[in-house]
């Protein structure tokens, strides 16, 4: 009982990019069977991987019962009352992103700030006798906003199809998740300016509630490493080019993350890593000499900043 | 795993179904105590616990005073994280038997409650904090979470007219976060004026005799020194407003965006987003035909509103004095600090404080002045139905009100009686009380 339990979504979409960020991080999931609900991370010993159903992974870092897991901040601060003091956010994780919103009728054409919405609701009542009904799954998040943006309503719980509230004429605003907008544009419904309510991404986060074994902190100490690393590396080019003189001749090297030149007969042989928006300067500068360069993205960088994810963790656990 | 110690010098925290085996006695006792065999217990050392078992267990732990992690159990907590309900010692009968002397007719109201009056009337903030849920019959119903809304309730059905008194000891629930250490289960003691005088020039009498006879209770309760008084008057605004040069609907505005506010900072954000224009005039009756029903609004409901933002503009010499006036009156010596950069607001101040300073500084002993005397435009924490003056008494040492209430001249009609009735009331939280006792003796 002293591993590290980490919860993985069990099936879909976030199944596989979950897998694919592991790997991609030299940490192969390894499920027991293609339906089993158990697995393991080879390498890592003191690891149970549990597949959980996506939707049940906030409540099991909230209660402890899971000591990583990975998740929609949508969805953990959500279910999760007082966030903060049950779950840590480690790493962002870069897929499933989408915005939880407040959307409301295109036509409604007086308002585009949440501010107009408070007026427009306070008016509503007045005018229909009733409170303006909002639609949506996210209860908490809802009420949390509203409430600070002073807007008086009714929330109407919605578990499917929400963005068709509002013409069916069961609510008049919604709170929904969605990526593109299409589909609130589809439905004639708009993002006031200040609407957005949440940027949510998958996320590894820590149960704080779980029981910390050595073995366990070292668990998770390794994989927010790996990840710290590759992520780190994803940010980063590595430039190998031949130059003719000192490249800190040509090339500001304030940015660069490592930098390194060789002496040799055919010129200066270098090595580069640079930040992944510096690049595109850098080849071009490169370029009008007619210098050649391979580039490519560093699969890891290692060093102290890969265990700040576990530095953070590790002082709330005390 | 390293070897424990024979004799364990501190209990310590059980993290396996197999420690905690060992700490019930074995695997027999665990056996005996689910009444199954023992070799199901063997595999649970293992496999650990199955769901059926965790609530049991976690009872028997918790009643040895085992410390067990909360993952052995599926997450079952143990130790209950909840604040735990605590009968309020001051539950007696003489509470109510004084305040029926003094006039109130002491009545019981139904715990069970329509939800429809509280979601309606109370506000977002205690909305999310019903208990509410939905009978077999389909009604919606919730656990009441004040009982002013169920004792106006209870006047309307009874049909009486004049002035009615009455006072109430009960339970309340209200849902609170995890983790908030506050009891979702309540005592409140209270009383409510219904049908008295309404609040006018010198309308005060109903709610300065609500305020005098809580502290006098609170008093016999034995807490008579260090008492704070927040006090929220809309009476206070609209005088202020009146001084201003300001078109019906921009003081309108003023009013609302005051009630919106955090502070006066807050006010001039939330101003100059008021003046913003979403859109023109004209583009909007371009878009927009009138007779469109527009997701439940009309569209003439709509061009109406943008018709309006011009006569709510405010300008920069309005916000800036209303700015002034929220400043001045966050100031530690609030009353003193605005008579004296509003001299035309002196006559409000000087008149309502010495009426509440005869009810609240003659009741209680000691230190209080007039610095223990607070005025803010609203009251943070407060239902959202007051329409008049509204307190909160604190007491020194607990950062939650130990006894609130106000006048709401409206909620009467508006939950259904046939003419408006002006209603003052107030009610102590009895387990805040004698944690306040507590701490002061």
């Amino acid at each position: 009982m002293s591993a590290l339990i980490l919860a993985i979504p069990s099936k879909g979409r976030l199944e596989e990019a979950a897998a694919e960020i592991f790997a991609k991080a030299g940490l192969t999931l390894k499920r027991d069977g293609a339906r089993g609900y158990r697995g393991s991370l080879p390498g890592l010993d003191h690891v149970l991987v549990e597949y959980v159903s996506a939707g049940d992974i906030a409540a099991r870092l909230a209660e402890g019962s899971v000591h990583m897991g990975i998740t929609g901040e949508d969805l953990l601060r959500e279910e999760i009352p007082d966030m903060e003091s049950a779950v840590q956010l480690c790493l962002p994780l870069g897929f499933g992103q989408a915005d939880v919103v407040v959307a409301i009728p295109d036509g409604w054409v007086d308002v585009t700030t949440m501010f107009d919405l408070a007026d427009v609701a306070a008016e509503f009542r007045t005018r229909h006798g009733r409170l303006m009904r909002v639609a949506s799954k996210y209860e908490h998040l809802t009420y949390d906003f509203f409430i600070r943006h002073g807007v008086e309503f009714l929330w109407l719980p919605s578990f499917g199809a929400t963005e068709a509230a509002p013409n069916s004429g069961a609510a008049e605003a919604i709170v929904d998740i969605t990526s593109t907008g299409a589909t609130l544009k589809a439905n004639d419904l708009r993002i006031p300016e200040d609407g957005v309510i949440l940027k949510s991404q998958a996320n590894l986060a820590a149960a704080l509630k779980a029981e910390w074994s050595p073995d366990a902190r070292a668990a998770a100490k390794r994989i927010l490493a790996q990840i710290s690393a590759m992520q780190a590396g994803e940010k980063m080019m590595e430039l190998k080019f031949t130059a003719p003189t000192p490249p800190e001749q040509f090339l500001s090297m304030d940015d660069a993350l490592m930098h390194n030149a060789v002496a040799s007969e055919a010129g200066f042989a270098c090595t580069m890593i640079v930040p992944r928006d510096r690049f595109a300067d850098m080849r071009d500068a490169l370029g009008q000499r007619g210098i050649a360069v391979i580039a490519d993205t560093p699969k890891f960088i290692f060093g102290p900043d890969n265990n700040r994810a576990y530095e953070r963790l590790s002082g709330v656990l005390a | 795993m390293e070897e424990r110690p024979q004799t364990a010098i501190k209990p310590s925290r059980l993290s396996s179904a197999s420690d905690v085996i060992d700490a019930l006695g074995g695997t027999n006792a665990v056996a005996e105590l689910l009444n199954i065999g023992a070799s199901s217990v063997s595999n649970y050392r293992k496999q650990g616990f199955p769901a059926r078992s965790h609530f049991i267990l976690a009872k028997i732990c918790r009643e040895r005073g085992l410390d067990v992690a909360d993952a052995v159990f599926g997450g079952y907590q143990v130790k209950s994280k909840k604040a735990p309900y605590q009968a309020a010692p001051l539950q007696r009968a003489d509470t109510l038997t004084s305040l029926k002397e003094a006039g109130f007719t002491p009545v019981s109201l139904p715990i069970l409650q329509p939800a429809a009056p509280f979601i309606d009337r109370m506000g977002p903030e205690m909305q999310r904090r019903l208990f509410t849920f939905t009978d077999p019959g389909g009604e919606q119903l919730c656990l009441r979470p004040d009982l002013t809304i169920p004792t106006a309730l209870a006047h309307i059905g009874s049909g009486k007219s004049g002035e009615a008194r009455y006072c109430y000891q009960g339970t309340a629930f209200r849902y609170q976060p995890r983790g908030s250490g506050q009891p979702e289960e309540f005592t409140q003691l209270g009383l409510e004026i219904i049908g008295g005088a309404s609040a006018g020039e010198d309308g005060l009498a109903d709610d300065v005799d609500v305020l005098t006879t809580i502290i006098t209770l609170l008093g016999e309760a034995g807490l008579k020194d260090n008492l704070r008084f927040n006090f929220a008057d809309f009476d206070m605004l609209a005088h202020f407003l009146e001084e201003l040069d300001l078109s019906a609907a921009a003081r309108e505005t003023v009013w609302r965006l005051v009630g919106l506010a955090d502070n006066a900072e807050d006010f001039k954000r939330l101003a100059n987003l008021k003046n913003a224009r979403p859109i023109s005039q004209k583009d909007a009756e371009k878009q927009i035909d009138a007779d469109a029903l527009i997701v439940g609004r009309s569209g003439s409901e709509i061009l109406a509103r943008i018709a309006r933002k011009d006569s709510e503009i405010l300008d920069d010499g309005h916000i800036a004095v209303v700015f002034n006036f929220l400043s001045a009156l966050a100031a530690p010596n609030g009353i003193e600090k605005i008579t004296a950069d509003f001299p035309n607001m002196k006559v409000w101040f000087d008149r309502r404080v010495s009426q509440l300073a005869d009810a609240v500084l003659s009741h209680v002993t000691g230190a209080a002045k007039l610095q223990d005397i607070h005025f803010a435009p609203s009251i943070s924490r407060g239902m959202a139905y007051y329409t008049g003056l509204s307190f909160e008494i604190y007491s020194s040492g607990l950062d939650r009100p130990i006894a609130a209430g106000g006048r709401y001249d409206d909620l009467l009609h508006s939950l259904g009686a046939a003419e408006p009735l002006s209603a003052v009331g107030g009610a102590i939280a009895l387990e805040r009380l004698n944690r306040a006792v507590e701490m002061q003796s």
